[in-house]
């Protein structure tokens, strides 16, 4: 792949600042890194900017999507900073059956639970704070430990904020084990999305996640699935963890979850923020990181190209934000926006940003308190650490930065408690998947608009 | 998503920086890069035969014609005009 720098210039009234261009065996990218917008092209195209020539009609879509500008036009909103809290997680519990061997949580808080009485008042602070804010679409997150074991008060949140008349998207993260036939059913007519915490086959599965007593899990987690299909449920999505071991066998993870479960979202979460100190072996390190990224690019593009289609998130995200600078993920669109669109509420009702629960020093507010949300995330941005700006030098000059703005805040605070310092492991993992990704991009982008948009691809040949 | 050359550079296409919003009477159309949204209202059949139109390419004469039979109400002129100027199309 070809990279050239393509310098401001000004012809007539239209101003371009600058950006690079990528070229591969089928086209050219033009991407402009201060915007995080970018332009397919054609050789010739490309050819003609190397060149310094622009031509006029190249120069009105740049216009389209804010490359270039007029005289006198101001810059592009940035609504990265922007404070909207339209995503509530809720702790639910602190008890987990599980005893999963990089879990954040420490094992030591046990006994916790949120008690009925303050599950209602934060439903009543979430319900005050849309009707003050006009959001009529919210998503809520049952959270924990393991959600499901508060099943009672997962529907009770269902029924309530149905009858507020708020649209809200239920979503649970669960180790599965305690789905069963009534609760799949229960969860389905609500359309609570559900997502599955499974690591792969039976065998990579179990050296990871075990009971509290320290047995296997594969065989309850894959029946807690199976009551879900069974159900009828839609979107079911999987949550695998990605440790050191495990990335050994990153394809087999693929395979099985593209053949096992050809309908299910796939989620691979490298592990990069170890809560326990015996989990620190486990987790991947920024070195690790673009032996991932090709990896999983390589595998899901051959897959692709079987006539599978691989519903994995993290390539079809940034293939999103390449392309369409999509602006949903709260993590990976533009940089990481938890404590302003993300906040938590605990078991007292005090709120964090993002899944900070166990970080005191970082509470927003109480809902007690009933003060305004947005003022207090507001008040909490200007002196919370966790709200400070990520910094580092090679950040300036990084062509990712628009998305990535130094990564996870949360990972750097469970690593170190503070937050001066970039993620490193996230900001390795992006370099090396939006390099990859460009790269698909300009050679193949038939290839990348399905994966994009996770539909078949109609130059696959099947496996035989 | 579309390969700019020079044979589609001077078509009309969606622009892929958008988010939709339906509702009974219309869209509103909302441009992500520049936060700017757009209020369509039509019967949602017929917007979206438009935006189809829009995502395949088309010339800006036979724009005009099919906004002409599509959105009856609208002035082409203008509506194209607010569409280009609010970055809807490209």
């Amino acid at each position: 792949m070809k990279q050239d720098i393509i310098k401001k210039f000004t012809k007539g009234q239209i101003h371009f600042c600058g950006g690079v261009c990528f070229e591969g065996r089928s086209c050219a990218l033009l991407f402009v890194p201060e915007s995080g917008t970018s332009l397919l092209i054609s050789h010739e195209y490309a050819e003609h900017l190397r060149n310094g020539e622009y031509p006029d009609e190249l120069l009105g879509k740049m216009l389209s999507r804010g490359m270039a500008f007029l005289t006198g036009e101001s810059q592009l909103p940035d609504h990265s900073k922007s404070i909207e809290p339209n995503f509530f997680l809720i702790d639910m519990t602190q008890f987990c059956n599980f005893s999963c061997k990089y879990c954040l949580r420490s094992p030591e808080i046990t006994g916790k639970r949120l008690s009925k009485q303050k599950l209602d008042e934060i439903l009543d602070y979430i319900i005050d704070t849309c009707r003050s804010n006009h959001y009529t679409h919210i998503s809520i997150q049952p959270w924990g430990g393991e959600p499901l074991l508060e099943f009672e008060n997962v529907m009770y949140i269902h029924q309530k904020m149905k009858d507020s008349g708020i649209q809200v998207n239920i979503s649970l993260e669960t180790n599965g084990s305690l789905i069963t036939p009534e609760v799949a059913e229960k969860l389905t007519e609500a359309n609570i999305s559900v997502g599955i915490s499974i690591d792969g086959p039976r065998e990579i599965h179990d050296a990871q996640r075990l009971t509290n007593s320290g047995k296997p899990t594969f065989e309850e987690v894959t029946s807690g699935i199976a009551c879900l299909q069974k159900a009828g449920m839609r979107n079911i999505g999987s949550i695998s963890v990605i440790t050191k071991d495990s990335l050994k066998e990153l394809e087999k993870i693929l395979d099985f979850f593209v053949k096992q479960y050809p309908d299910m979202g796939i989620k691979l979460n490298p592990m990069h923020s170890p809560g326990r100190e015996t989990a620190r072996k486990m987790a991947l390190e920024p070195e690790d990181m673009p032996e991932f990224a090709g990896r999983l690019i390589k595998k899901v593009t051959d897959l692709y190209k079987k006539g599978y289609v691989v519903r994995e998130s993290r390539t079809s995200t940034l293939l999103r934000n390449l392309l369409c600078r999509s602006d949903s993920d709260l993590c990976h669109s533009m940089g990481c926006r938890g404590g302003r669109c993300m906040v938590i509420f605990d078991q007292k009702g005090d709120v964090y940003p993002c899944e900070m629960v166990d970080y005191p020093e970082e509470k927003i507010t109480n809902i007690a308190d009933h003060r305004d949300l947005k003022k207090e995330i507001e008040k909490a941005a200007e002196k919370n650490l966790y709200f400070k700006e990520k910094t580092s030098e090679k950040c300036r000059d990084c062509l990712w930065r628009y998305y990535c703005r130094g990564g996870c805040t949360s990972a750097v605070m469970y690593q170190n408690g503070k937050n001066a310092e970039i993620n490193k492991e996230g900001c390795s993992l992006n370099c090396a998947m939006y390099q990859s990704l460009i790269e698909l991009i300009v050679d193949d982008p038939e290839l990348a608009f399905c994966i994009m948009e996770g539909r078949e691809y109609p130059g696959k040949r099947m496996e035989e | 998503m579309v390969v700019y050359d020079k044979n589609n550079i001077r078509n009309m296409y969606l622009s892929p920086y958008l988010k939709f919003a339906w509702d009974e009477t219309g869209v509103t159309v909302y441009q992500i890069v520049f936060c700017r949204a757009l209020r369509i209202e039509a019967k949602r059949e017929k917007l979206e035969i438009f935006f189809t139109y829009l995502k395949q390419g088309i010339t800006m004469d036979r724009l005009q014609t099919e906004i002409r039979k599509l959105l009856p109400k609208a002035d082409p002129n203008l509506f194209l005009t607010q569409c280009i100027r609010n970055g809807v199309i490209e």
